[in-house]
């Protein structure tokens, strides 16, 4: 039976999901951090990293017929090498799964619901995992289109500040005030992490320019439809100094928010976004899943998640506090960026080298013919 | 061990009497055998004509008597035994060399012939049927109101009579070994994909049970995932709504003793749409579309955000509205969450007590429950006035799926999203929503995603599905005449 693939539009909406998460309600405070007045451009700015690094993936791509990343490892390391290669990069995604999901609950607890333990919420975010991950990629694709209709209308209400917003808060000033540029931008470059998965989806879809076009529209709609307009918004509706102090000045601005029968509604966003959430932890799942199933291709497909979920949980404790949770996401956050940055251009120097290997056997073979 | 072998034994020697008792296919059908076949059963009519060698069995009620009478009972008293045989060699007495077949004839309301060594069987079904009635359960304003009713026969015709095609397909099944029940398979060739015309072949052709009695019950035999909460192949009683289906290119099944048919594949839109959204004009058939997928939601989410509101997130109240929510909910002793409970297990119950009383009695049962729910329980302190509007709310809300098996799974999976709210406030609001996604787009009918064209994705066929686009801008052609269309541009 032939596999399903992915439709472009879904791969879009995958990258999207996955890169954009609760980093927003706190992105213009990064970005007014890092950039200073203006911050919003220094958005778009950085945008420019995540989609050179999409350009890498796509040619690892074309270049790679749409093979499998193992495939192309395969050309020129032995197996012996990439196995606990890949076994760590299993318990990295893991982990880096496991404590999205865990950031998530902690700040529902500090935000909206003291009562909550992080715990219950991981229980379920687990079980959905593994539901997710032992259904396989199509119907993980599935499950994100919906929740992608159930979240985007959330982010049309910032369009009710259009009455509130006044050029004179954006300053004429651009990339002025107080700022720590290197450590800041990484934060901001977090926030667009998770499109390096798609390395991994090359087998699930289909080998056509509309997938590769899918790819970078995904990450556009995450910066300009996203991102950049809501730092817009924000810095036209807050003041720079707000923005530098609130911790989350998207959920500040939707505190604002007064609807006849209901108001402070960022608590309901803020849960809505758990569904956002639920995807990224998945797919980091999903794709440890997929290289930890490598490494060890004796397990079975339903026992390998289980046992990366039992592990990852189990890790999970150590960090108990949110801002442990942060240091811990922060550093596991910096090492998937030199991975996002470094694995397409491994590959791709492997895709060099084994074309340069045949072409080099197939002269030898036609001179001795 | 003696005893336990002789127990073996004569279970073995049972069930092999048993076997050679039983009817054998291809066996030729005698007087004795049929009779033996239907011994202990006093309605069956069996009538002698010694002198010419002549049996008859039939059942009275299942024949059409003025008919025999004259017909075939005048006609025999008339017989000697010289032209018994010409008579018994026209055309309506079809002869018969199997046993089985003789006896389903019998079953089937036919008499049954016996003369000499041979077998015959006269068509005399008349069996008494309801008329072609409104439809109860599915009623609409504007169309045709004719239902199915549950003579198979009837319900093919008003099928047959709105697809004038020799395309229409018609397969004949028998369900249930005792109960022997018809199911007709419809389909339209060159519409319908002959994979799945396969597949619902192999699942009906699969289907071993003693009894089924109606559609509703086949259908969960042939569905992909029987134990989830949402129904997956769509039912109805309306012929319109049937036949609009098979031009979508979807194989329908009618079963006798029955008024309801089913379609598959079936998506979760085709049980929240009704044929009134394409009589009435456009924009008013697209805005009750959305509202009805509002309603879906409003269901299962608005008694579960009172109890989350009220539990964990009072700040969401606006200041006008909080001191007469805090007013009616000072009164009720319980925590929120026993307080929806309650409330909705009674509106379940009143719901479930009016659907099963005769009409009369069930308006009291409106009476005494509006009384009982919406000011009594109040005055006693049970449960708050808002939480009242939110049950009623909610309630209307799901009345609003025209589909009534769809109506009553998402009435059922609200309770968990009340549970969840209670216990996690808007988060676990979320998250039960997180795992009724999962569950829906985990669902395929017939081998087709359950959420389509929503996800997978497919924009070009939004307009009749989120909405109802004018009905020019519909694809209202066929396939086959598509593919004629290509064929002519190809060869251009």
């Amino acid at each position: 039976m032939m596999k399903e693939k992915l439709h472009p539009f879904q791969i879009a909406v995958l990258i999207y999901m996955i890169q954009s998460g609760i980093t927003i309600f706190s992105l213009p405070r990064i970005a007014a951090g890092a950039f200073g007045t203006n911050g919003w451009i220094g958005v778009a700015i950085i945008s420019i990293i995540p989609m050179i690094n999409i350009l890498l993936i796509a040619l690892v791509f074309h270049y790679g017929k749409g093979r499998s990343i193992f495939e192309i490892f395969e050309d020129l390391v032995p197996k012996v090498l990439l196995r606990p290669f890949f076994l760590c990069l299993a318990f990295l995604w893991c982990m880096l799964g496991i404590l999205v999901g865990k950031n998530f609950g902690l700040l529902f607890k500090m935000l909206y619901l003291p009562e909550l333990s992080p715990t219950v919420y991981l229980i379920f975010t687990l079980i959905f995992v593994y539901f997710l991950v032992s259904k396989g990629l199509y119907q993980i694709g599935k499950t994100t289109i919906i929740f992608f209709f159930m979240t985007i209308w959330s982010v049309s209400i910032m369009a009710l500040y259009i009455a509130e917003f006044k050029l004179d808060r954006l300053t004429p000033f651009i990339f002025k005030g107080e700022k720590e540029l290197l450590t800041q931008s990484f934060e901001i470059l977090n926030a667009f992490l998770g499109y390096e998965i798609i390395i991994l989806i090359f087998p699930y879809i289909l080998k056509s320019r509309a997938s590769i076009k899918a790819m970078f529209y995904g990450n556009l709609f995450t910066t300009f439809v996203i991102y950049v307009p809501i730092c817009f918004i924000a810095f036209g509706v807050l003041s720079f100094d707000q923005l530098k102090n609130e911790t989350f000045p998207v959920l500040t601005l939707f505190e604002y928010i007064e609807f006849p029968f209901i108001e402070r509604i960022e608590s309901l966003i803020f849960s809505l976004f758990s569904l956002k959430a639920l995807i990224t932890v998945v797919m980091f799942y999903w794709a440890g899943d997929q290289v930890f199933r490598y490494s060890i291709p004796q397990i079975k497909p339903k026992v390998s998640i289980v046992i990366l979920i039992i592990i990852s949980f189990g890790i999970s404790y150590i960090p108990q506090f949110l801002l442990d949770v942060g240091n811990w996401l922060k550093w596991i956050g910096r090492i998937e960026a030199v991975i996002a940055m470094l694995l397409p251009i491994i590959l791709l120097l492997i895709i060099g080298i084994t074309t340069i290997k045949r072409k080099r056997n197939g002269s030898k073979n036609g001179e001795v013919l | 061990m003696l005893n336990l072998l002789k127990k073996i034994l004569f279970n073995d020697l049972q069930s092999k009497n048993s076997k050679n008792k039983e009817i054998q296919k291809n066996q030729k059908p005698t007087y004795s055998h049929i009779e033996e076949e239907f011994s202990k059963c006093a309605d069956i009519t069996k009538k002698e004509y010694p002198q010419i060698h002549l049996q008859l069995m039939y059942f009275e009620y299942m024949i059409a008597k003025e008919m025999v009478e004259k017909v075939l009972f005048s006609k025999i008293e008339k017989l000697n035994a010289e032209n018994i045989k010409s008579f018994l060699s026209q055309h309506q007495f079809q002869a018969c060399d199997d046993s089985k077949e003789a006896v389903n004839a019998l079953l089937a309301g036919n008499v049954i012939i016996f003369h000499q060594d041979q077998t015959y069987i006269f068509a005399a079904i008349n069996l008494q049927t309801r008329a072609i009635q409104t439809a109860e359960s599915e009623t609409i304003i504007t169309g045709s109101h004719d239902a199915f009713n549950e003579d198979i026969n009837t319900n093919l015709s008003l099928v047959r009579r709105r697809v004038k095609s020799s395309k229409l397909k018609v397969l004949k099944y028998s369900i249930g070994k005792i109960t022997k029940n018809t199911v007709y398979i419809l389909y339209i060739e060159d519409l319908a994909k002959p994979d799945l015309v396969n597949e619902l072949k192999n699942r009906m052709e699969n289907i071993k049970v003693d009894a089924i009695y109606d559609v509703n019950m086949l259908v969960q035999l042939i569905e992909e995932y029987p134990t989830s909460p949402f129904p997956q192949i769509f039912t109805t009683e309306r012929p319109d709504v049937m036949s609009s289906k098979l031009t979508e290119g979807k194989i329908i099944g009618l079963m006798s003793n029955s008024p309801y048919a089913f379609s598959a594949p079936a998506t979760f839109f085709d049980f929240v749409h009704s044929p009134d959204d394409y009589n009435q004009r456009w924009l008013t058939g697209s805005l009750i579309r959305i509202f009805r997928l509002f309603a879906f939601f409003i269901t299962v989410t608005l008694t579960a955000l009172y109890v989350s509101i009220t539990t964990f997130h009072y700040a969401m109240v606006p200041e006008l509205l909080l001191p007469s929510l805090i007013k009616s909910r000072s009164n009720v002793p319980f925590p929120p969450i026993i307080e929806a409970l309650i409330m909705e297990f009674t509106i379940e119950l009143l719901r479930e007590a009016g659907a099963r009383l005769p009409t009369k009695v069930g308006q009291t049962i409106g009476i005494v429950g509006g009384i009982v729910i919406g000011s009594a329980s109040v005055e006693a302190g049970i449960t708050s006035n808002i939480l009242i509007i939110f049950v009623a709310v909610s309630a209307i809300a799901s009345f609003v799926i025209p589909s009534y098996v769809m109506s009553s799974s998402v009435r059922i999976i609200r309770f968990g999203f009340i549970i969840m709210a209670g216990f996690l406030g808007n988060l676990g609001i979320s998250i039960a929503l997180g795992f009724l996604v999962l569950s829906l787009t985990s669902l395929t009918s017939l081998k087709t995603p359950y959420l389509w064209p929503i996800s997978p994705t497919q924009p070009s066929n939004w307009l009749d599905t989120l909405i109802r686009a004018p009905l020019a801008s519909l694809n209202n052609e066929t396939n086959t005449s598509k593919k004629k269309k290509n064929s002519n541009k190809n060869k251009r």
